[in-house]
């Protein structure tokens, strides 16, 4: 189980993390596959030992669940063994591809069909027998919407019931396409179905134009991601949520902070529901 | 009946590799196309940087960047694995199907990048927990030996272990470079001469043998050479190569 909040394990951070402490305020730590699957034996042992004291999850960047071409099963399998090694429970992926008949390692939009979502449908249920645990799925940023039939929306909530899986919450994915494709954020929440939120995302991301925005994970967050939080917690209740930073890494001790508000941000939300709890008993 | 949802991925992904900008498909604007254009390159070229130092270096900027935006355009890769950008990338240069109208590399360019990939490729093979190192290097002249698993020989036509900042060019000379993991699970390399390459060589193809055993084809091999200069110069190699954990005792599988 995880909880509270979390962060994205770097190579950067992994000496500093396997022979000192891990910060209190880290309830767990994400890692891709694709980037520990083939390391040098001296990492290997640095991200077992952090495994052994820290609670994992994978966050995968390669599955191409989206794919036009082929499921790479022996890719799936592999997966499966990293995941069974290091006991972890929860594997999420992205609501997208990143390859045809060659890989191009970054995401690109599905195009909102129905003939897609049977597509995925179909994927995602054969991922979910090989790991033997439920696929979680990102909503990802997006910034162009080739061939679409139907929205974002539609096309996330059908693949989510079709394929009973589960959902990871990006908020700050939900407030770039906010601006980059003109919705309401909370109204867009507000439709995504409670019971299968597995944990959130929260990130920074760059304004390119008043219009355009590139979903970095490399700045701090801002405020309305923030308020977008709150108001996640607020329609689905408090998940665990992990900060994603990926470049611009900032010293642990900043990182933290960020870190620290997402926490505090729980807090108040819990401290709200035990004082209502309370009342409602008195 | 609406286009097939694949080809849309088909020719959106197309558009995102073409080296010169495409026109946008139809109700996609050009920005926006472009975002991703310059995402998906960028994500490539950072791992091909990485992979190359020293090549990037020697190269001319502008050059380098085409060498890579023609990569991404037209070698297919085929790992989901980021860390076989740099594999897929020497293979694109190996083959040189797609290298026409660029300006040609220097004649050592790929033997480097060969080089280069085989650091990184050393780094990242398998943990081997069932060679341990021997005793002490003597004890490399009595028993049965093999060639430690993390080893990779690489032979060239330049000594590309040269080439840097204060080397940028090499003349042709045959070059046998043993890359391996060190005992503190660095990667180092050892310039081997042609003699020394293939009685490691042997050892690797044949494991099990003792010191006399790959010695003794050598004299044969060298019947110029005095029979106890071959000998002695080989077990030197031996004491050598045990001492850096490159040969260690054999155990029957």
């Amino acid at each position: 189980m995880i909880q509270g909040a979390g962060i994205g394990l770097r190579r950067e951070m992994v000496a500093e993390l396997a022979e000192g402490a891990i910060p209190d305020a880290v309830g767990f730590m994400e890692v891709a596959p694709e980037n520990w699957l083939k390391v040098s034996p001296r990492l290997r042992r640095q991200f077992s030992e952090i495994a052994e004291r820290c609670p994992i999850v994978c966050h995968g960047l390669s599955l191409s669940i989206g794919a036009p071409a082929p499921l790479d099963e022996g890719f799936v399998c592999q997966v499966k063994g990293f995941l069974d090694t290091h006991d972890i429970e929860i594997y999420s992926e992205h609501l997208s591809y990143c390859s045809g008949n060659a890989h191009l390692y970054d995401l690109m939009p599905i195009p909102f069909t129905e003939a897609a979502v049977a597509h995925v449908v179909e994927r995602v249920k054969r991922v979910q027998e090989i790991l033997e645990r439920p696929l979680v799925l990102e909503n990802v940023s997006y910034y162009a919407a080739p061939g679409a039939e139907m929205t974002e929306l539609e096309f996330l909530n059908a693949v989510l019931d079709e394929a009973d899986c589960e959902l990871l919450l990006d908020v700050n994915n939900v407030y770039v396409n906010s601006v980059n494709h003109g919705y309401d954020p909370v109204a867009f929440m507000a439709a995504l179905p409670t019971h299968r939120i597995r944990y959130l995302h929260i990130a920074g991301h760059h304004r390119e134009a008043e219009d355009l925005i590139i979903d970095t994970h490399g700045a701090d967050v801002i405020d309305p991601v923030w308020a977008l939080l709150d108001s996640a917690y607020q329609l689905h209740g408090v998940h665990p949520t992990l900060l994603e930073r990926d470049f611009n890494l900032p010293p642990m001790a900043q990182l933290l902070t960020e870190v620290d508000q997402i926490v505090s941000i729980q807090r108040r939300f819990d401290q709200n529901r035990s004082v209502a709890a309370g009342r409602a008993s008195a | 009946m609406s286009v097939d949802f694949r080809d849309i991925q088909r020719d959106f992904m197309a558009r995102i590799r073409t080296e010169s900008t495409p026109e946008p498909p139809l109700g996609i604007e050009a920005r926006r196309l472009g975002v991703y254009r310059e995402l998906m390159f960028n994500n490539v070229s950072g791992f091909v940087d990485s992979g190359f130092p020293v090549l990037r270096r020697l190269t001319d900027p502008a050059q380098w960047h085409r060498l890579k935006r023609r990569f991404f355009a037209f070698h297919d890769c085929a790992s989901p694995l980021f860390v076989d950008i740099a594999r897929e990338f020497v293979r694109f240069l190996a083959l040189g199907q797609h290298l026409e109208g660029l300006e040609p590399l220097p004649p050592w360019a790929l033997d480097l990048a060969e080089y280069e990939y085989l650091e990184l490729a050393v780094d990242t093979l398998d943990e081997v927990q069932d060679q341990p190192p021997l005793a002490t290097p003597e004890a490399v002249l009595t028993g049965p030996l093999a060639l430690y698993r993390a080893t990779r020989l690489g032979q060239y036509d330049y000594p590309v272990q040269r080439l840097g900042a204060e080397c940028p060019r090499v003349d042709p000379d045959p070059t046998h470079l043993l890359v391996y993991r060190k005992l503190d699970d660095r990667v180092g390399f050892v310039e081997l001469n042609g003699i020394s390459a293939r009685l490691l060589t042997m050892l690797s193809e044949a494991p099990g043998q003792d010191a006399q055993a790959l010695i003794t084809p050598l004299s044969e091999a060298l019947p110029d050479l005095p029979t106890e200069q071959v000998a002695q110069g080989g077990g030197q190699l031996l004491l050598q190569m045990a001492a850096l954990g490159i040969v260690r005792g054999y155990r029957k599988g």
